[in-house]
């Protein structure tokens, strides 16, 4: 007997409000132990500006702090739900500035983490015309901001 | 009593009662045990059926989506009688694409549509095969779509076998389900049923007055005949088995299924074990 609608332990559909709210309540809890499983952020670079980015974004940010190591600093995931956020604030913590790059007009990332953390990322590079971000359009992005 | 002892959830009147001494009687005279079926339901009145049978196995999934469930669990275990219990909303509209996909992929499993032409659950809502005109609580100017024909497009897919029978004539609608099921390849039963409480037009007594045994003489090997006949309904609304062609199903000639084994035999260590993930998040 298997079911997807709220059920009991038979597995039978049930409109019970007591077995709904129990149910809700230990779906909620999985949070907690995703949470453990989930990947570190990838942190490198010694320099100021903190570059904060997620996903396919990795290669083009690992290559501008190879290059400018004593200026940049990355932090990067790869897991961003649920999100892990000791190290990010260390970092935001001993940052001169921090820069959302991202590939969306809105700061999706950005935004994520001051819902889950109160900080505001100060600066964001956004590509939204649907290809990827690239060493020389964060390199330009960054020099815009005068942060590079 | 022959059910599984949960408290039944339709109204007093229910056509969905009919279709439930109906299946009874279909599972007490088969050959095959209880627990060799599989009964699949999506979201509705109609797909709460499976969960009132009492020693079938049972898997109530989506809204619209019974169709991949039943599909794969019959790919997957040949061995299972395979069978299809929901709703004209949720086989038509919400799982319409399925049902197209089913239809050309030929699996050997059984389609039972609760079409009551109506969404009951939601409480009144017009389905995809309510009439044009009919107006309801959220189509208060009448609807204004031509209705979808299940028979017409499921004859015009060339589907392997398609009946439309009655839930007010019981002897009628167990013998149509019992050839569904046995018919080896996809089979579709549009079943014709009252909401007695939703749908104030195709009542009862409307149903009894509209439906036309199809003629003893009908062959319904005849693909075009079988079509024209599915086109009818103002006039008249055939039941009986409209349209049949006989083919080797999916099993049969897929590579992989084809005097194989089984696919739930062929476990190896690569496939992840389920138990103790389903411990730790429970």
């Amino acid at each position: 007997m298997i079911d997807s609608d709220e059920h009991d332990e038979s597995g039978h559909i049930t409109e019970d409000l007591d077995v709904r709210d129990r149910m809700v309540q230990k779906r909620l809890h999985r949070h907690a132990d995703v949470l453990r499983d989930v990947d570190e952020p990838l942190v490198m670079g010694r320099g100021n500006v903190l570059l904060i980015g997620w996903g396919s974004s990795f290669g083009a940010l690992e290559e501008l702090v190879e290059r400018y190591p004593s200026d940049l600093r990355l932090i990067h995931y790869s897991e961003v739900w649920p999100l892990r956020t000791e190290r990010l604030l260390t970092e935001l913590e001993h940052a001169g500035t921090s820069v959302a790059v991202e590939g969306n007009a809105t700061g999706q990332f950005a935004r994520l983490i001051a819902q889950e953390t109160g900080k505001q990322v100060a600066h964001r590079v956004a590509r939204y015309d649907g290809r990827p971000l690239t060493f020389a359009y964060i390199e330009a992005r960054l020099r815009e901001l005068e942060v590079l | 009593m022959q059910n599984s002892g949960m408290d039944i959830a339709w109204c007093p009147g229910c056509g969905n009662f009919a279709l439930l001494d109906a299946v009874n009687r279909v599972l007490d005279t088969s050959d095959l045990p209880r627990n060799h079926f599989l009964y699949v339901s999506g979201i509705g009145q109609a797909a709460k059926l499976p969960h009132y049978l009492r020693g079938v196995n049972v898997l109530d999934g989506l809204h619209g989506r019974a169709l991949p469930a039943a599909q794969a669990a019959k790919i997957a275990n040949g061995d299972l009688t395979v069978i299809v219990h929901s709703g004209d909303g949720c086989m038509y509209g919400e799982g319409g694409n399925h049902l197209l996909a089913a239809i050309r992929r030929n699996v050997d499993i059984t389609v039972i549509v609760h079409d009551n032409q109506v969404y009951g659950l939601t409480r009144g809502q017009a389905s995809p095969t309510t009439s044009m005109g009919t107006t309801t609580v959220a189509q208060t100017l009448g609807v204004m779509l031509e209705p979808f024909n299940p028979v017409a497009t499921a004859i015009a897919m060339d589907c392997s076998f398609v009946a439309r029978t009655f839930m007010g004539i019981q002897d009628h609608l167990v013998s149509t389900i019992r050839a569904a099921i046995r018919h080896h390849g996809f089979a579709l039963v549009d079943v014709l049923q009252n909401c007695v409480t939703f749908n104030k037009v195709n009542t009862f007594g409307w149903y009894r007055e509209h439906i036309r045994k199809l003629p003893d003489d009908y062959d319904p090997r005849n693909r075009i005949a079988a079509f024209k006949t599915a086109l009818q309904w103002e006039d008249g609304i055939p039941i009986g088995t409209l349209y049949i062609h006989e083919r080797p199903a999916y099993g049969d000639i897929h590579p992989a299924l084809h005097d194989k084994q089984p696919l739930w035999q062929q476990w190896t260590d690569d496939v992840i074990r389920c138990e103790p993930l389903l411990e730790e998040l429970a």
